[in-house]
C-alpha cells in the first residue's frame, strides 16, 4: 500500500478517523476521490476497515502511524497532496498536525476541527489552517436551525451540494467601484459629469439591473482619527438598507447573488 | 463676574512662549473631544441635533442656544421690554442648554473608553454585546419619560429670574426651563442607566476572569469622575449667571442639592466604592447612610430652622421610614427638600439595612429569588422550545436560539455548566434531570412547540424523546446522535429530526476542502456577525402560514407580491422554494423580483435581523401572542 501512496498526486489526507473522521472518509469514498487516512488507534482502524473495506486500496489508503510525527505525514505524501483535514479529538494534536503540514507544504489547503472554539480557533488559524470548524458550533447551529427554520436548512444543504456552480448563491462584498454592468455604469458616469442634479445610484437600481440582493452597505473606512473600536463597528455597516439609499462611489456593498450574476456585474466572462 | 483675563500681559506672553505647543495639543484634544463620534443608533438628543444638519456637534449645540436666545431678544424687542441690564442674567438658560449639549460627546467618549477597556479583557459574547448596545443607544421610550419628568420638575421650580408679566419673558422662561430640565433629566437618566450597565459589564468581566486577577476598576472610576465633573460643571456654569442674592435661596440650593445627590447615586451604582473598600459592603452602606444623614440634617436645619439634634432625629426617622410625625416640615422649601430627601434616603436607608442584614445572615437569598422569578417566567411561556442539556453542543444551541430571539428554556443538571452558560446569555432555565417527567413538566413541555435533546449520551436522549412524546403528542423533537448504531432507536422513540454533530461537521469539512470557493451563506453570515455585532439569519416564511387579513385577501385574489411583504417588514427575499406539479428539479427562484406573485405552498427564504423577524411575526403571520425573549429579559431585575 505504501507504494501506491507514494505515487499519489493531488490527493487528500485525513488525520484521525474517529466519529467525525469516519463521516469524512465515507464522503470521500462516495465521491471516489483518493484519500489517505493517518490513524494509529487500533479500534478506530478496525471500525474504518469494517465499514469501508470495499474501498481500501482503491481510493482509500491507510497509514497506521501517529499523525503528529513528521514522518507519518511524509509517508502520506503531504508534499504532493492537495488538502489535509485534521479531525482528531484533541485540539493540541490538531494544532500540531496543522503546524507540521503547513511547514512541509505551504500551498496545501488545511481544514481542521476544533473542540474549544473560543480559545483555540485563532491559534489554529495562526498555525496555518485555512478553515477551522467546530463540531459543537456546527452541530448546535444545525439543531437549532432544524428547530426554528427547517426549510432554510434544506435550502442551504441544496446550495452546498448543487452541481451547477453558476447557480449557487454567494454572499460577498462588492465595492461600488467594481460594478461593471452597463446600465449602472451609465448612472455612475452621469453623476460624475453633472454633479448634483442627476439622480444618484440607489440600492433600487442595483436590484433592478443586476438582480443582486444588497444585505448591507459598508461605508468607506476613514481611519484618520482614532475612533473607538466599538464605534467603528457600529458605523461601518448599514444593514438591509431601504431601496432609496443613495450610494457613494467608495461604498462597499455586501450582496447575495448567484455566481453567474455576480460575474456579470463585475464584467467578468 | 469678570472671568476673562485677556488684558493680563504675563499670561499672554506665556501663551506665546513655551506653552504654545502644549496649548495646541490641548486644543486639538479638546476639539476631538467636542466632536461627536460617529453614532450607530442615536439617542434622543443626538437624533434631535441631527435634524439641524450641522455636521459639527459644538456648532450645532451653539446654534440651538443662539437661536433660542435670539428668538427671545427679538420677541422682547418687538414688545419693547428688552432690559439691557438683565441681558446677562437672561443668558443663563441658553448657556446651560449649550453646556448640556456640549458635554454629550465627552460623556459618549468616556463611555466608549470604559466599554473598550472591558471589552478587551473578555471574549466578546452576546450578553456583553447586548449590554454594550443598550449603553450606546439607550431606550427611546425611557428617554422621553426622563425628558418629560425633567421638564415637569423644571416647570415646578420655575422662579422667573426676570420680573414682569411680559409675554416674551414668560414664554422664554417656560420653554427654556422645560428645555434645561428636560436635558438635565435626560442626562441624569442616561448617566444612571449607563453606569448601571457599565457596572454590570464590570461584574461580568469579574465573573469571566478565570485567573482571579483583580479586574481594573479604573475605567469605571474614570467614567464616574468624568461624568460627575460634567454634571457638576452645569452647576458652575449656571452659578455665573445667577445674581448673588438669589444664589443662596432655598429653591436654588434645593436644585443644586438634588443634582449633587444624583451624582452621588452614580457613584453608588458604579462599583467604584466597593472596589476601593474591597467589598466591605457594610462599610459602604454605612458611609452612604452617614452622607445622607448629613445632607438631611443640614437641610432641615436650614429650611426649617430646627436645631441640629432635632434635624438629625427627623432625618433618621425619615430614612428608616418610621415617621412618628412629631417633626414635619412647614415651609414650602422644606417640604420640597423632604420629598427629595425621602426619595433618596429611604432607598439608601433600606440599602444600608439590607446590607447589614445580609452581612449577618450571609445566605444565598438572591439566587433563591432569581430562581423563583425564572420559574414564574417559564410558567407563562407558550409555544416555546426546550433545550435539554447545556454542554458544549447544547450551549451552542442555546446561544443560537437566544440570538434568534425565540423563547426557550434550558434544562441542565449541573450547576457548573449552568453558570458557564449564564455568563454568556441570560435565559430561563430549569435545573434538573431531563429524563425525569417532572423536570420536563417544569419546563412546560405540554405547552412547548419543540424540544432538542442534546445530551452526549444517546440512551438519555432516547429516554427524553420517549418521555416528551408521551407528554406532548405534537411536540417537534430533535435529538443529538453520538453513535451511528443508535439512529434506529432514536427514530423509534419518536424523534422527528436526528442531528449528528460529527456527521454535519464532517460534511462541512469535506465541503470546505473540496469546493472552497462556494462559501456557505450561513458561515459567511456568522463571520459578518463577528465583525459587525449584528445578527443576520436566513429565515423562512411559509405562505400558507400567513394570517394577517390584508395579506390573506391579496393571496385569495392572486395579487400578493413580494414587495407587499417587503413594504411591511423590510425583509429581503433570497429565494422562493416552489414545487409545481411535482417538478421539483429547479425548485428555487433566486433573488426574485419584487413583482413576483406568491402562491399558496410557496416558502420564502428571507434574510433578516431579529427585529425584522419580530415584525414578520406581527405583521405578516399575525402572531400577536408571540413573546419576545428580549422583553422578558429586560423585565428581569439585574443582580444587585
Amino acid at each position: 500500500m505504501e507504494n501506491q501512496v507514494a505515487e499519489l498526486k493531488g490527493h487528500y489526507i485525513l488525520c484521525g478517523v474517529g466519529r467525525t473522521g469516519l463521516n469524512i472518509a465515507e464522503d470521500f469514498v462516495k465521491r471516489r476521490m483518493s484519500l489517505v487516512v493517518v490513524e494509529q488507534n487500533p479500534e478506530a482502524i478496525s471500525t474504518l476497515k469494517g465499514k469501508l473495506q470495499h474501498a481500501m486500496g482503491k481510493t482509500l489508503y491507510l497509514i497506521e502511524a501517529d499523525a503528529t510525527e513528521d514522518q507519518a505525514l511524509e509517508d502520506a505524501g503531504i508534499r504532493q497532496a492537495r488538502g489535509l483535514i485534521a479531525a482528531m479529538g484533541e485540539d493540541k494534536d490538531n494544532l500540531f498536525v496543522v503546524l507540521t503540514a503547513r511547514s512541509l507544504n505551504s500551498r496545501i489547503r488545511i481544514v481542521t476541527r476544533v473542540q474549544d472554539e473560543r480559545s483555540n480557533t485563532s491559534k489554529l488559524e495562526k498555525a496555518g489552517a485555512d478553515k477551522v470548524i467546530s463540531t459543537n458550533v456546527i452541530g448546535g447551529l444545525r439543531a437549532a436551525s432544524e428547530m426554528i427554520r427547517p426549510s432554510v436548512v434544506t435550502f442551504l444543504d441544496d446550495m452546498v451540494h448543487m452541481s451547477d456552480k453558476a447557480k449557487t448563491l454567494r454572499f460577498t462584498e462588492l465595492p461600488v467601484s467594481e460594478i461593471n454592468a452597463p446600465e449602472l455604469v451609465q448612472i455612475i458616469e452621469a453623476n460624475r459629469e453633472d454633479g448634483e442634479n442627476t439622480p444618484k445610484l440607489t440600492i433600487k437600481d442595483i436590484g433592478r439591473y443586476t438582480g443582486l440582493l444588497v444585505v448591507a452597505v459598508k461605508a468607506p473606512n476613514h481611519s484618520s482619527k482614532q475612533v473607538e473600536d466599538s464605534l467603528k463597528r457600529q458605523r461601518k455597516y448599514r444593514f438591509t438598507p431601504r431601496g432609496d439609499v443613495e450610494l457613494d462611489s467608495e461604498d462597499i456593498l455586501v450582496v447575495i447573488g448567484t455566481q453567474d450574476k455576480l460575474e456579470e456585474v463585475r464584467g467578468e466572462e | 463676574m469678570a472671568t476673562e483675563s485677556a488684558g493680563n500681559p504675563e499670561l499672554s506672553d506665556l501663551l506665546k512662549g513655551p506653552m504654545r505647543p502644549l496649548l495646541k495639543q490641548l486644543g486639538q484634544r479638546a476639539e476631538q473631544y467636542l466632536e461627536m463620534p460617529p453614532v450607530g443608533s442615536p439617542t434622543l438628543p443626538e437624533a434631535l441635533l441631527r435634524y439641524i444638519r450641522i455636521a459639527s456637534w459644538p456648532l450645532a449645540s451653539l446654534a440651538v442656544g443662539a437661536v433660542f436666545y435670539l428668538v427671545y431678544v427679538v420677541l422682547a424687542a418687538i414688545e419693547g421690554t428688552l432690559n439691557v441690564s438683565q441681558l446677562w442674567q437672561s443668558l443663563i438658560l441658553p448657556a446651560v442648554i449649550v453646556y448640556l449639549l456640549l458635554i454629550q460627546p465627552i460623556i459618549r467618549r468616556l463611555l466608549a473608553h470604559a466599554i473598550d477597556a472591558y471589552v478587551s479583557l473578555v471574549p466578546y459574547n452576546d450578553k456583553f454585546r447586548r449590554l454594550e448596545m443598550r449603553a450606546y443607544s439607550l431606550n427611546r421610550r425611557d428617554e422621553y419619560l426622563a425628558v418629560g419628568l425633567g421638564a415637569i420638575v423644571g416647570l415646578y421650580f420655575l422662579t422667573p429670574p426676570l420680573p414682569g408679566p411680559e409675554l416674551s419673558t414668560r414664554l422664554y422662561d417656560y420653554v427654556g426651563e422645560a428645555l434645561v430640565f428636560g436635558l438635565v433629566g435626560w442626562h441624569v437618566y442616561s448617566v444612571v442607566v449607563r453606569t448601571r450597565l457599565l457596572s454590570m459589564m464590570y461584574d461580568q468581566v469579574q465573573s469571566l476572569n478565570v485567573f482571579e486577577q483583580s479586574v481594573p476598576y479604573r475605567p469605571l472610576l474614570q467614567w464616574s469622575l468624568g461624568v460627575a465633573a460634567c454634571l457638576l460643571g452645569a452647576l458652575v456654569v449656571s452659578s455665573f449667571f445667577i445674581p448673588d442674592e438669589v444664589l443662596y435661596s432655598p429653591t436654588v440650593v434645593t436644585i443644586y442639592a438634588a443634582f449633587s445627590i444624583s451624582v452621588i447615586i452614580v457613584f453608588v451604582f458604579s462599583r467604584v466604592p466597593a472596589s476601593f473598600l474591597s467589598q466591605l459592603r457594610v462599610f459602604r452602606a454605612f458611609v452612604l447612610f452617614l452622607a445622607v444623614a448629613l445632607v438631611g440634617t443640614i437641610g432641615f436645619n436650614r429650611f426649617e430652622e430646627w436645631p441640629i439634634t432635632d434635624s438629625l432625629y427627623a432625618t433618621i426617622i425619615t430614612m428608616t421610614t418610621i415617621g412618628y410625625g412629631d417633626f414635619s416640615p412647614e415651609t414650602p422649601e422644606g417640604r420640597v427638600f423632604t420629598i427629595f430627601l425621602s426619595l433618596f434616603a429611604i432607598g439608601i436607608g433600606g440599602y444600608a439595612i439590607t446590607s447589614i442584614a445580609s452581612f449577618v445572615i450571609e445566605g444565598n437569598f438572591h439566587r433563591y429569588i432569581q430562581g423563583r422569578r425564572v420559574d414564574k417566567q417559564i410558567v407563562r411561556l407558550k409555544d416555546h422550545y426546550i433545550v435539554c442539556g447545556a454542554g458544549q453542543m447544547g450551549k451552542q444551541i442555546a446561544i443560537e436560539l437566544y440570538k434568534s430571539e425565540v423563547s426557550f428554556v434550558v434544562i441542565e443538571l449541573s450547576s457548573d455548566v449552568l453558570d458557564d452558560l449564564m455568563r454568556e446569555v441570560d435565559i430561563p432555565y430549569v435545573q434538573g434531570d431531563a429524563t425525569h417527567d417532572e423536570t420536563l413538566l417544569l419546563a412546560g413541555v405540554e405547552r412547548a412547540r419543540g424540544l432538542v435533546a442534546a445530551l452526549r449520551d444517546d440512551k438519555s436522549n432516547v429516554f427524553i424523546a420517549l418521555s416528551a412524546r408521551s407528554l406532548n403528542a405534537d411536540l417537534h423533537i430533535i435529538s443529538r446522535l453520538s453513535q451511528e448504531k443508535n439512529r434506529k432507536k432514536l427514530q423509534k422513540a419518536g424523534v422527528n429530526v436526528i442531528v449528528s454533530p460529527e456527521e454535519v461537521s464532517g460534511r462541512r469539512m469535506v465541503a470546505e476542502m473540496l469546493n472552497s470557493e462556494v462559501v456557505t451563506l450561513l458561515d459567511e453570515m456568522l463571520r459578518a456577525e463577528r465583525q459587525t455585532g449584528q445578527t443576520l439569519r436566513l429565515e423562512e416564511l411559509h405562505v400558507d402560514e400567513i394570517r394577517a387579513p390584508a395579506f390573506v385577501e391579496l393571496l385569495e385574489q392572486d395579487e400578493l407580491h413580494i414587495y407587499d411583504i417587503g413594504a411591511r417588514t423590510e425583509l429581503m427575499v433570497v429565494a422562493i422554494e416552489r414545487c409545481e406539479r411535482d417538478a421539483c428539479d429547479d425548485r428555487y427562484i433566486y433573488s426574485p423580483r419584487g413583482s413576483t406573485k406568491l402562491h399558496p405552498g410557496d416558502i420564502l427564504i428571507v434574510i433578516s435581523t431579529p427585529e425584522q423577524r419580530a415584525k414578520l411575526m406581527r405583521n405578516v403571520l399575525g402572531e400577536n401572542k408571540i413573546k419576545m425573549l428580549v422583553s422578558q429579559i429586560s423585565n428581569k431585575l439585574s443582580p444587585v
